[in-house]
């Protein structure tokens, strides 16, 4: 049966989420850890295992509760609404994901049982200066040594490389040409991370890898990963979608109060037409959005070839996340734009969505070659 | 758990509608839909019983009215069958006044009405806007004035579509001249050929006729009034929720794409085909997505309907984005396939049969027909997210 709206288990679901969100992850949360340049809130992260979040998508044997998609989105939107500052999207549904994806039963037991208890944070470092992942736009090399594995090169874009445990390093291999991943700490010998400055996110490293040393058993498969990466980053985009609805959503809610409280020549700023048009448009984008994103979520769960449904889940949402933004920017005028307020927050959320998973560019080429 | 998907039987039921319409549309109906406007002629009246017969005109109707009380989705999903053949007569009479009669008539109006729309004995003009109450349509100055069992009508109405063909009009006129004037407006049904009706062609931009209606004494009785007297203006605005989703259907304007996009794989003496070219591609693409949204809400509101809810900003804000949209796409594709581009229909080199040209002249009146954009954008601020009353608007 056609099901347009969240059932009612769900809708509880998503109000627990909400309420743990609201306690443990307030806007001044998310502000206190822009102002330190930090993304690793070390005692929501400990409850958010807690409550089993880490494991979502994991099989039940790796200690995960394989839960359906809908409800890995549904806690993507309440996180999308909380303008989430914390890692679940790189180190959960990325990495974690992709070693699922690609690693063998001990490489598992090794990773994700730390990772979905808490204890293990992965960072995905793959894209490099071109901003394209595969060969030839990746550059890093794997070359094998009598004594293992050696890894050269420098990503950039590497979310929390400083705090974080491990890196999930994408490199061609020097013989065959094929791109690997490779598990190596950002403390490893020959390991250097340089902070970048970024609108968007709020700890943001580039990582230079000079000669560093690799076991053979941290790396994971042994068959070339592009079609891995290029599938992982597409279902990374669809979940994203939802958080994008989630954070469109809460943003026109913040701009809609102000706009019925703030006055101005006497009356309600939103009494005015002009502004109540412009909240009109921005809530006819948080309809289509929430919709898009479920539907790409369920499409790409039933079938990887639904690819058409992904990529315009990831442009509808993430282009009326922006959209949103701007016109409550429009609405709050100053009271938006000082630092201490909060709607900054998301503003910069919403290009951090953007700019992931290959950014919209690369998106719209998905769905051009689609169209016929 | 969430699903975007139509049923099995749904899908089932789509195959049928499509091996019935590849047996009985033919090109000589889809020329004259074409060049007929919206009234159906010889051969669309002819297939319109063939539709009556199949009971397929009132496929989400319930089935104490000779419908087949199937789903909205599969009545959704019939007319959107429709629209890829090239059939979109703007059948407001079943889409529109019949689901608000069902909601808001008596039971005996119901009886009287119901099973002759369907039948495709009743067809119905609307009879709203007047040279003086456009998106005001609280301005409305026809009077019907109580006369023993009778009311007498007396006023003008304008763009009155279909009422040199339709049976009947479904007319707002003011009954209650002392009540305020959102409450003093009445809405009736009644035979066009009543004594006093006068019915004069105007022609529009895109050369189709709509009209202008003079109303001189007319006489009705007094049952021809749906609801209660000053309820008109109400029963307006539910007619026009179920008027804005229809009208915001997708597929007319996937159809349009789908043949913008042929056209633009097409290579004419050896030119590179436009999809080729990037800068093209990425407008495509675009306008894909803006389907792709409107065939979203299209889908909620089909599904709100199933669930007992009447779509309200919902209807709105298709509405806005499908008029929108059509105007963009007709405008972007005529520029994209350039010189070529202007030709209409019936005429030699026409890209995409013309859909593109007879778009673009229609697209001016579908932002502010049905009420203008503006006032829907009114709605969805009020009645979606709750503001207050704007000083100088009144919605419908």
């Amino acid at each position: 049966m056609m099901q347009l709206d969240l059932d009612p288990e769900q809708q509880q679901i998503r109000a627990a989420a909400r309420r743990f969100l609201e306690t443990e992850c307030p806007p001044s949360l998310v502000r206190h850890l822009r102002e330190r340049h930090e993304s690793l809130p070390r005692d929501i992260w400990s409850r958010m295992a807690g409550l089993g979040w880490l494991g979502l998508p994991f099989a039940e044997h790796h200690g995960g509760s394989a839960a359906g998609w809908s409800t890995i989105g549904i806690v993507m939107e309440e996180l999308g609404r909380a303008c989430d500052p914390t890692p679940f999207v790189d180190c959960v549904l990325n990495c974690g994901w992709l070693i699922q994806d690609l690693a063998d039963e001990v490489q598992c037991r090794r990773w994700l049982g730390p990772l979905i208890a808490g204890e293990l944070r992965v960072a995905l470092a793959m894209f490099e200066a071109s901003g394209d992942w595969r060969t030839p736009g990746c550059r890093s090399t794997l070359r094998a040594t009598s004594s293992g594995w050696r890894l050269d090169g420098r990503k950039l874009h590497v979310e929390n490389a400083a705090s974080c445990e491990l890196l999930l390093v994408s490199a061609r291999d020097a013989a065959s040409e094929q791109l690997r991943l490779a598990v190596v700490s950002p403390r490893a010998t020959g390991v250097e991370c340089v902070a970048l400055r970024s609108l968007a996110h709020p700890d943001l490293y580039e990582v230079c890898f000079s000669d560093v040393s690799v076991a053979e058993g941290d790396l994971l498969g042994s068959e070339d990963v592009s079609t891995a990466l290029d599938a992982a980053l597409l279902r990374t985009a669809v979940f994203q979608s939802a958080a994008a609805a989630g954070g469109a959503g809460r943003v026109l809610e913040l701009a809609t109060e102000h706009a019925r409280q703030r006055m101005q020549f006497g009356r309600p700023i939103g009494s005015f037409q002009a502004v109540q048009h412009l909240l009109a448009n921005a809530w006819i984008d948080v309809q289509a959005a929430w919709l898009a994103a479920y539907e790409g979520i369920t499409e790409l769960e039933r079938s990887p070839r639904a690819i058409d449904r992904a990529a315009a889940a990831k442009c509808i949402s993430n282009e009326a996340f922006t959209r949103t933004c701007f016109s409550a920017h429009q609405v709050f005028g100053g009271m938006g734009f000082m630092w201490e307020t909060d709607l900054h927050l998301w503003t910069r959320k919403a290009k951090e969505i953007e700019l992931a998973c290959g950014g919209l560019p690369y998106h719209r080429r998905l769905l051009a070659a689609t169209l016929h | 758990m969430m699903d975007f998907r139509f049923t099995p039987e749904q899908e089932h039921f789509r195959e049928d509608i499509r091996r019935f319409l590849a047996a009985h549309v033919s090109d000589e109906l889809r020329h004259e839909i074409a060049t007929s406007g919206h009234s159906p002629g010889p051969l669309g009246k002819q297939f319109l019983r063939l539709l009556g017969e199949r009971g397929w005109l009132g496929i989400g109707w319930p089935r104490q009215y000779g419908g087949q009380g199937r789903s909205m989705i599969e009545q959704t999903i019939f007319y959107h069958e429709l629209d890829l053949q090239d059939i979109h007569y703007g059948n407001l009479t079943i889409t529109s006044l019949a689901m608000a009669l069902m909601k808001l008539a008596s039971e005996e109006q119901k009886q009287q009405y119901l099973p002759r729309i369907l039948s495709g004995e009743l067809e119905i003009c609307l009879g709203y806007t007047e040279p003086g109450a456009g998106s005001d349509l609280a301005a409305i100055t026809t009077r019907a004035v109580r006369d023993g069992d009778e009311y007498v009508i007396n006023g003008q109405k304008v763009f009155t579509t279909g009422a040199h063909y339709a049976s009947h009009i479904w007319l707002l006129a003011r009954s209650e001249p002392e009540a305020p004037r959102h409450r003093g407006l009445s809405v009736f049904i009644f035979p066009l050929d009543t004594p006093g009706v006068t019915v004069r062609p105007i022609y529009t931009m895109e050369g189709i006729r709509t009209n202008e209606v003079f109303l001189d004494e007319v006489r009705v009785p007094a049952a021809a009034m749906i609801g209660q007297p000053g309820s008109g203006f109400y029963t307006a605005a539910v007619a026009l929720d179920f008027e804005r989703v229809f009208m915001g259907k997708y597929t007319k304007l996937r159809r349009n794409l789908a043949a913008l996009l042929h056209e633009c794989r097409q290579s004419i003496d050896g030119a590179a085909p436009p999809f080729d070219d990037p800068v093209v591609r990425d407008r495509l693409v675009s306008l894909h997505l803006d389907v792709e949204r409107l065939r979203l809400l299209c889908l909620k509101s089909a599904w709100m309907m199933d669930h007992g809810q009447v779509p309200n900003a919902e209807a709105s804000a298709q509405k806005v984005l499908a008029s929108e949209l059509e105007q963009r796409l007709a405008d972007e594709g005529i520029r994209i396939l350039g010189l070529r581009g202007q030709l209409e229909h019936g005429s030699a080199h026409v890209p995409a049969q013309g859909h593109l040209a007879r778009s673009w002249l229609l697209s001016p009146m579908l932002r502010f027909g049905g009420g203008a954009n503006e006032l829907q954008r009114d709605i969805i601020a009020q009645r979606g997210l709750g503001l207050p009353r704007a000083q100088a608007s009144g919605t419908a």
